[in-house]
């Protein structure tokens, strides 16, 4: 079985800043997995860099074999692939459904039927489909937001930090979602600075700082390895 | 690390608490203008209705490219002397030369002359993107440096337009017509009239395209998010592109219906409308259409207003005085959110 997403040794960066020194990464099909590590470590950046957001110095990335390193968000996107950035996640100005049809944009089909598919998946933006989303509570704005990326039903989802600024019950129910994404059949790869409920989410989980691989393995592993739950999950 | 983003919002509607403070200003200054001088207000808001147009691109730029477009006026000029060109030139050899059309003095030649000037405007406003505009944005340039660039095409622009047309005032074709009366002893050029009415329809039409169209949307997704644009496979040179076509239209429509309904051209055209476009654009909150629009109306009828009491080579000052209250006060315009 070849690996969904094989990130190599990846190192990038903004400017002369490299905050990523060579970071590998694999996904598998079907599996969530989880990325912690303290701030800084270069969680998001590995998102970025990956996505297409940011150059690559070196190193590579392949997606289902292919070579995806230096592609653009907007090539990325057309080959199953979708990205849910930290904050401003959504079209503040454009209603819930509009941001659903940007979701699709890169689709010439109608989008109708797969709008249709995530109001049934989450009722909640059914309901307020002619609001603007920049009006939606935290919650229903991430709820947004996977739904807009899950639009050209992609095979891999980049989640960056989805619980940031949630409330506890609204951080369970887009974790909820997370574990329904995945049961239809979409791979996840989830940073997270909540990483204890990331980790009991995930099946496997890598843990970042300094921009370099610390260690990873099985998500319940690394929950009850003592110098993880020492440095990165707080006593 | 992450700061909520106040992007200025393409349709970003007025909010319902923020029409009232706008409905007390209009129908203050409604009120003030309609006792003294019914007259005036009228055609301010007719001629508020140009700038609007004028206004509505600049903002648009302003939303999806975050920079100060200081060449728009010339956007204007450029309109209204290629409809000179055609109207003076092209459409006389075709043996398509008139004047004086029902009520108004111009002729259909200038229906078919308008919108061939709108869309040399946006030809021209599409290779500017591509010479000056589009290599400084990838290369990342600084809004300032885009902005003084941006200056620097204005002069050349009007530079351009002196040599091939030369300094002095030129004049479309037209015939003599009596002005319209209106009631309460309102008389208005029938120019203007037709003015209003295209500057409406414009208006209408551009609200169809952003809500309707696949690249209208993708423009309002660009200037709500450009990085979530892209994310979402949104090819953002491309709808920059079409920001400039749509500006550029919108400003050379301006300029070809002030230069027919103020029965005039002059190379300063677009230049000395700059000030009262900025004040409109900014009165309605940067980067927002509505507001724009509306902002125009104000700072139009304001202007032909303040004609009762100053005298009218003052109009630019009130505009230029709304402008600093509005930084002052509301830097975030009337609908804006205070910072």
């Amino acid at each position: 079985m070849t690996p969904l997403l094989e990130v190599d040794r990846l190192v990038a960066g903004y400017g002369d800043s490299l905050i990523l020194q060579g970071v590998s990464l694999l996904v598998w099909p079907q599996e969530i997995v989880a990325i912690i590590g303290p701030n800084g470590a270069g969680k998001s950046t590995l998102l970025k860099a990956v996505f297409g957001l940011l150059k690559t110095r070196q190193g590579q990335a392949r997606f289902q074999g292919r070579d995806i390193s230096g592609l653009p968000p907007e090539r990325l996107v057309g080959l199953g692939m979708s990205y849910v950035p930290q904050s401003s996640n959504v079209f503040p100005s454009m209603t819930v459904e509009e941001n659903l049809v940007m979701g699709g944009y890169a689709s010439k089909s109608n989008p109708a039927a797969r709008i249709k598919g995530m109001y049934d998946m989450f009722p909640v933006l059914e309901a307020n489909r002619r609001r603007k989303a920049g009006r939606l509570s935290g919650g229903q704005r991430q709820l947004l937001a996977l739904a807009r990326a899950l639009m050209l039903e992609p095979v891999l989802l980049l989640l960056d930090e989805p619980s940031t600024g949630l409330a506890p019950e609204a951080v369970s129910t887009v974790f909820d979602q997370v574990r329904r994404i995945q049961e239809g059949g979409v791979s996840v790869v989830m940073v997270e600075q909540n990483a204890r409920q990331a980790l009991l989410l995930a099946q496997r989980g890598y843990i970042l700082s300094g921009g370099q691989n610390r260690l990873d393995g099985p998500a319940a592993d690394l929950l009850h390895k003592p110098e993880v739950v020492r440095l990165y999950l707080g006593g | 690390m992450y700061k909520t983003q106040r992007l200025p919002r393409l349709m970003a509607g007025p909010r319902r608490s923020r029409w009232l403070l706008a409905g007390l200003v209009a129908a203050s200054l409604g009120a003030a203008a309609a006792l003294t001088a019914p007259e005036l207000l009228v055609n301010g808001l007719l001629l508020g209705c140009a700038l609007a147009l004028g206004a509505v691109g600049l903002s648009a730029a302003y939303g999806i490219l975050k920079f100060i477009h200081l060449a728009h006026g010339e956007f204007m000029t450029l309109g209204a002397y290629l409809a000179l060109f055609f109207l003076m030139e092209v459409l006389p050899a075709l043996g398509l030369d008139s004047a004086g059309l029902g009520l108004f003095t111009f002729g259909y030649a200038l229906l078919l002359a308008l919108p061939a000037a709108m869309a040399g405007a946006s030809l021209a406003a599409v290779g500017l993107d591509w010479a000056v505009y589009g290599p400084l944005r990838r290369r990342s340039a600084a809004p300032i440096v885009m902005a003084m660039a941006s200056l620097g095409v204005a002069f050349a622009l009007r530079a351009l337009v002196q040599m091939v047309w030369g300094n002095g005032i030129h004049q479309y074709p037209r015939a003599s017509r009596e002005f319209i009366q209106l009631p309460l002893d309102i008389r208005v050029p029938p120019d203007y009239l037709f003015l209003g009415a295209a500057a409406g329809i414009m208006a209408l039409l551009l609200q169809v395209f952003l809500a309707r169209t696949r690249i209208g949307r993708a423009m309002r997704a660009t200037a709500d998010n450009p990085v979530l644009a892209r994310v979402s496979g949104i090819n953002t040179e491309a709808t920059i592109r079409w920001a400039w076509v749509v500006s550029a239209f919108l400003a050379a429509a301006a300029g070809v219906l002030l230069a027919t309904a103020n029965a005039q051209l002059r190379p300063e055209l677009g230049w000395n409308l700059l000030i009262p476009l900025f004040a409109a654009a900014v009165l309605g909150g940067m980067g927002s259409i509505y507001g724009a629009l509306t902002g125009a109306l104000v700072v139009g009828v304001a202007m032909e207003v303040s004609t009762q009491w100053l005298n009218p080579s003052y109009k630019s000052a009130v505009a230029f005085g709304i402008l600093l209250l509005c930084l002052l006060f509301r830097p975030g315009g009337l609908f804006g959110e205070r910072e």
